[in-house]
Order: C-alpha cells, then structure tokens, then sequence
C-alpha cells in the first residue's frame, strides 16, 4: 500500500511538475507529507524522483549542448556541501521546522515559476554553430540560437558559489532539487543565459540529490520498494509530463501549477 | 548582458554521449518495477534501480571530464574530485547515523 502511494504521488507530481516547469520534487515532498509520511522519508522521495529526472533527461541535454559542466561542478561544490548538512539536520528538526522551510521553499518556487523574466539579449548571435558548446579551462561557452551560435561568460564566482550554500542547504532540508533557486542564481547573480542556466540547474540537481541521498539512504528513511515506487512513478510522471508540457501554453501551465502550490502550502501551515 | 558580450570563440566540442548513459535510465525504470515486490529479488532490484539513477549523473560527469585537460581544466578536475570528497563524507554521516 506504502508503495502504490508513492508511486502515484510520485507520478502525478512529477507529470504536474514537468509540465509546469518546476520540476516535481517541491510538489511529491508536501504531498506525501499529508499523506502521512514523516520529513525523511518524503525528502528520499523527493530526492529520489529529482535524481530520476536528471538520469532521463541526460541523452537529450548532452545532444544539445545546452548545460555547462564545469560551471555545474563550481556551483554544486559549495551547493553539495549545504546539501550533506540540510540531510544531516532533517532527523533532528521538528516537523514544525521542516515544514516551515518547506512552505518558503515552495513560495520561491512559485515566484521563480511564475514571476520569471522570458529570455532576454538573444539578438547578438555572432558565432558559427560549430562554435556551441563549453569552453575549455572557464565558466563559458556558447548556446545555439536561429542556427547560430549566442557567447556567454559566467561572471561574480564567488558570490554565485557562496549563496549555492545555502540553496543546498534548503534542498538537503526539504528533499528537493533547490532547482527554483539555482536556475534565478546562475541566471541574475552570475550573468548566465537562462537556456543554459536551466540546462545547467537539470545537470547539477542530480548531483545535489546524490549529495543527499548518501546521507538518508543508509539512514533507511525508505524501504527498497518504497524507493523502487518512487523512481518507477517519477519516471512514469516526468515522462508524461514531457509530453503534456508540449501541448501547454506554458505561461497558463505555471499559473495554474502555481495555485495547486499555494494551495498546498496553505494545508501545510494550517493547525493540525 | 553576459550574452551580449563577445568573447573568444569556445575550443572543440566536450560533451560526449556514452550509450550506457541511454541504457542506465531504461535499466533503472525496469528494476523499479521488479524492486516493488517485497522479495529478496525485489529488493536487490530496487537497490540496483537507486543505484543506477545515482551512476547515471556521476557517469555523465565522469565522461565529460574525460576530456577536459589538466592544463587548461585543472580547478574543474579538482571540483570533481571535493565534490567526489563530500558526497563520501555524506554517506559515511549516513552511515554512521
């Protein structure tokens, strides 16, 4: 029975979050927390169908050149190291605390889903195709555009780096990629493209939930079939959402993706 | 404006594709649906589907700084190898409760 929940609030929230374009782990995590489950076993979850996401969505990133590996690493080091202590910490906080920081997790998703500017400065296309990609030895690279090619430099490292901190810090604590928070980092922080700011968030949330994963997983927070529902239903969902997210005005698709998490985090802050 | 900037153009193209990062997802999805029965057979399944959903993204990593060089990457390969560093220290506070 603790399976088919998972493997359904798995699916529905990671077709939701797909096809809304946040990603599902901030929606399975609350879910599952109404439905009975405690803090550590909804963040495996979580981090389990973030992790499955990522694994399915690496054929068709590294076909497009899209994400940037090396900025991925930069980031993620500082990012993973909040990430192992938000794990940590998530068997000693009270559920009060975990669900505080879950709510003001989903709130930025919210704003990050919904306020979030279009992609901007794509007009100076001055490089061959041939010339997309990374580039070796910097934080920079080139992304595809009208069958040119758009430069781009990651800029303020440090700061970018010291802030992936504390996002590690809420997706180790929540159970979530921190994706919400990353791809706004890279993107108005540290200059990058959105294309590729996004791409990169995709790459790097499998490293964060890796990072988390080593700690609760030996823990026992889930049981193997429950985790085996949880990949098995993320992949199900994240597959149908894909298909979905084609068909949706994508604007609308946030909005209404943006309610059902209010919603969500209004049931999470009303007295039990 | 970082898009607006030129710059250099980028070196020879780094991103590489292994067919086991094609065939990992698909090996992961099918030992979730074994892993759901509780049964020594399921739960060795559901620990190899964990494990390879985990190896997919290392294994990405790992093929893409193949091809980075000491000499121009050196501080990437060295972020691949703290980063190698924390995940282990994550799981031995994993382990050790």
């Amino acid at each position: 029975m603790e399976q088919l929940v998972v493997a359904v609030t798995a699916a529905a929230g990671a077709a939701a979050g797909v096809a809304g374009g946040i990603g599902g782990a901030v929606l399975i995590v609350p879910l599952l927390l109404l439905a009975g489950f405690d803090a550590p076993a909804a963040a495996t979850v979580g981090l389990l169908s973030v992790a499955t996401a990522t694994a399915a969505a690496a054929p068709r990133q590294l076909a497009q050149r899209l994400a940037n590996h090396r900025l991925a690493v930069t980031v993620e080091l500082t990012a993973s190291l909040g990430v192992v202590v938000g794990a940590s910490l998530l068997t000693v906080v009270s559920e009060a605390v975990f669900r505080g920081v879950l709510v003001a997790a989903i709130l930025a998703a919210v704003a990050a889903g919904v306020l979030g500017r279009p992609a901007r400065g794509m007009e100076a296309a001055v490089l061959p195709s041939s010339a997309i990609g990374e580039t070796p030895g910097g934080l920079a690279g080139a992304y595809g555009l009208g069958g040119r090619a758009v430069p781009y430099r990651a800029q303020r490292i440090p700061l970018g780096m010291g802030l992936a901190v504390g996002v590690g810090l809420v997706s180790g604590v929540t159970g979530t990629s921190g994706g919400y928070l990353k791809t706004p980092l890279m993107r108005e922080v540290m200059g990058v493209p959105i294309k590729v700011a996004a791409a990169t968030t995709t790459f790097a949330s499998g490293l964060t939930a890796i990072a988390g994963l080593a700690v609760l997983l030996p823990r026992g927070a889930v049981a193997p079939p429950v985790a085996a529902a949880a990949i098995l239903g993320a992949a199900l969902g994240g597959s149908a959402g894909a298909r979905v997210q084609a068909r949706l005005p994508p604007r609308g698709a946030r909005r209404v993706l943006a309610v059902l998490l209010l919603l969500i985090a209004g049931v999470l802050l009303w007295p039990s | 404006m970082a898009e607006l900037t030129p710059e250099p153009p980028p070196g020879p193209r780094s991103q590489v594709a292994p067919r086991s990062l094609r065939v990992l997802p698909w090996l992961a999805v099918a030992a979730a649906a074994i892993g759901l029965f509780e049964h020594p057979v399921g739960t060795a399944a559901a620990v190899t589907a964990t494990l390879a959903v985990m190896a997919t993204t290392l294994l990405r990593l790992a093929a893409e700084a193949r091809g980075w060089t000491a000499a121009a990457d050196r501080r990437y390969l060295l972020a691949v190898v703290a980063l190698v560093v924390v995940i282990a220290a994550g799981a031995l506070l994993g382990v050790r409760g």
